[in-house]
């Protein structure tokens, strides 16, 4: 395990170096965060505990970890979403990341998310992360 | 960029889902099928598909961003570079097993746009959508059987499998009515730039590269 947590820390490192300055890895998945839900704390990710909260009051105490950027990013928690027929704001050839989860679909639109890189949204009822 | 957790602090790689300092350390989190497409594209494959609203107070910071564009800073920031392929050019990277492969998009293009593989032995096939360009991959097991796919000709994303001679989307959504609602199994992939995939992952091969 020492080896594998060295390995991590070590390829974490050039990838943060990396995107502090750039922001963007073209790199996007979509992470269920139920294995979480399985840790001591019983938490997902922002997915769904933190209703409410505005940008301003995320949390700031993981800033001090000196061994990672103090830059942040300000993620979308259960961001507010509009039915196809009233978008307005996408052309047709406009980038979408888009997900499906037991039958519902959600369409993410890049150019928001690389801004904030990160949404903890609830999908056909699972919590999961987008990232981009 | 890493992410944290709000309940535990613990830091966790975007590009894996897996968490590597803090309480959460070891942990994984599963991926899901995500399709990198245009607008108009995904609107024809889910019409009722739901969209970020817009109004979330930081309309302004919004813009276009063109990826895999040259731009050369990110090299300088890397503790090393793999220069076996450009720094920001784009790939589908494809994770099975211990295995790790990088399909370079504009090798895709060069492609029928459907390329059957085994990954560390297993039989997966990956799909290329010029409209979108972009790749996704899907195991080639459909209830204990291995299909081949063939790309289907059309403007639309559509391969059919060797069993049945289904017709799958993009998506891994099989559209042939008697099947429907039917998908494939999707197999961990999603774009990323290659100094990204290549940190993460230095011993990947490259498709088509010996």
């Amino acid at each position: 395990m020492n080896r594998l947590m060295t390995r991590y820390r070590e390829v974490a490192l050039k990838a943060r170096i990396a995107a502090r300055t750039m922001g963007v890895a073209a790199a996007v998945g979509v992470t269920s965060l139920l294995l979480i839900a399985c840790g001591s704390q019983g938490g997902s990710t922002g997915a769904s505990p933190t209703t409410g909260q505005s940008p301003s009051d995320v949390p700031e105490a993981e800033t001090s970890r000196e061994n990672f950027p103090r830059s942040r990013f300000v993620p979308l928690d259960n961001p507010d979403v509009v039915p196809a027929d009233a978008v307005t704001f996408l052309q047709p050839d406009d980038r979408v990341l888009g997900v499906t989860v037991n039958g519902e679909s959600r369409a993410y639109p890049v150019n928001m998310m690389t801004f904030h890189h990160v949404a903890n949204d609830v999908v056909g009822g699972e919590p999961v992360l987008v990232t981009f | 960029m890493v992410m944290t957790d709000r309940q535990t602090n613990s830091i966790w790689s975007h590009l894996d889902g897996e968490a590597f300092e803090g309480p959460m350390t070891g942990q994984e989190m599963g991926f899901l099928p995500l399709i990198h497409t245009t607008w108009e594209e995904w609107l024809a494959l889910h019409p009722e598909t739901s969209v970020l609203s817009y109004e979330t107070g930081f309309e302004a910071q919004y813009r276009s961003v063109t990826i895999g564009m040259p731009n050369g800073r990110f090299d300088r920031q890397l503790l090393s570079v793999d220069d076996r392929l450009r720094s920001e050019e784009l790939i589908l990277g494809v994770m099975e097993g211990d295995a790790f492969v990088a399909y370079p998009v504009a090798a895709l293009e060069q492609t029928s746009g459907v390329i059957n593989v085994d990954v560390d032995g297993v039989p997966i096939v990956v799909f290329y959508d010029a409209v979108a360009n972009a790749g996704i991959a899907y195991s080639r097991n459909l209830d204990g059987e291995i299909a081949n796919f063939e790309r289907v000709s059309g403007t639309s994303f559509l391969a059919a499998d060797s069993i049945s001679g289904a017709l799958w989307d993009f998506s891994g959504r099989n559209v042939t009515d008697e099947h429907a609602d039917a998908t494939l199994n999707f197999v961990t992939s999603y774009l990323s730039e290659w100094y990204g995939w290549s940190a993460y992952h230095p011993d990947t091969t490259i498709y088509g590269e010996p």
